[in-house]
């Protein structure tokens, strides 16, 4: 039983990574730095609908970690973790009180991960004038978490625990 | 069986027209405070390294332990044109010319800034 938890979340962690790979290589829209599609959320948002708190944490957590030493820069490592963490806090949080579907937290997750990656850019270069990509990257991230909401959905629904959680 | 489309509750909708608004409004309100554009500023590692008159046109690479990013400025706008760093990101922005406007080039720590006003250094101060 435990084994096989291990296994699950462990391929989570390697989808989300071959994810982010696939992502890169998407032709990317250049209007504000920042703008994306959040592929890599997918596993997560399946462990937060279908697993425990701590391991959609664990997931976004070890791929963050595991592509940064792998392929990036520690910069690159805290501006991930940021949004990762700030957009999975906020998903969580909107989870349990239940005011949301799955698309309305998908569409938060996509909004608050943008907020978070430009308030770390905002402190790191000590530059406010930022925070004017706010409002394209509310509108990117709020398509983007549609377009993850619906997939997200698609796989809940599908998916059948391989262990009883 | 439908499963393709989420059964949206009220709230998401709520939601979605909501944050659509805000940014449609901060966007209006960032566009009509918008103003004209005097100086260039560069800052490397926190620290303004140049500071350039907007009006000006100017080309010059900024070179930092062969990290390098070509600076233009011309016909009041300023971009870069090339640069060795990782992401690419400062290469594809599009052109600035506005107060507050901002380049950044984060593997490089480099930051272009456009702010109003003349600028410390003018033509006339070299």
């Amino acid at each position: 039983m435990k084994t096989k938890r291990i296994t699950f979340l462990a391929m989570l962690v390697a989808i989300s990574m071959v994810l982010s790979y696939l992502e890169s290589l998407l032709p990317q829209i250049y209007i504000v730095p920042g703008i994306k599609l959040g592929l890599a959320n997918i596993p997560v948002m399946f462990a937060i609908f279908k697993l425990k708190p701590s391991d959609a944490l664990l997931i976004s957590g070890i791929r963050i970690f595991l592509l940064s030493i792998l392929f990036r820069s520690f910069l690159s490592f805290i501006f991930s973790i940021t949004g990762g963490l700030m957009s999975i806090a906020f998903m969580l949080l909107f989870k349990r009180m239940n005011t949301f579907s799955i698309m309305g937290i998908s569409v938060i997750g996509g909004v608050t991960h943008n907020l978070g990656q430009i308030l770390i850019a905002v402190f790191i270069v000590n530059t406010p004038g930022l925070l004017f990509y706010f409002p394209v990257l509310i509108i990117t991230g709020t398509l983007a978490g549609i377009a993850i909401g619906l997939i997200c959905n698609l796989l809940v629904n599908r998916i059948q625990l391989p262990f009883p959680d | 069986m439908s499963a393709f489309f989420v059964k949206l509750k009220r709230n998401d909708i709520i939601l979605i027209t909501s944050l659509f608004i805000i940014a449609a409004v901060s966007f209006f309100c960032i566009q009509s405070m918008k103003k004209a554009g005097g100086t260039v500023s560069v800052l490397k590692n926190n620290q303004e390294i140049y500071n350039l008159p907007l009006n000006q046109d100017a080309a010059m690479t900024i070179e930092f332990n062969g990290q390098y990013n070509q600076l233009m400025i011309k016909d009041n706008k300023v971009w870069i044109e090339s640069a060795n760093c990782a992401n690419q990101i400062c290469v594809k922005h599009p052109k600035i010319q506005y107060s507050g406007e901002t380049i950044i080039c984060l593997p490089h720590q480099l930051v272009i800034t456009i702010i109003d006003g003349e600028p410390i250094f003018d033509s006339f101060s070299y």
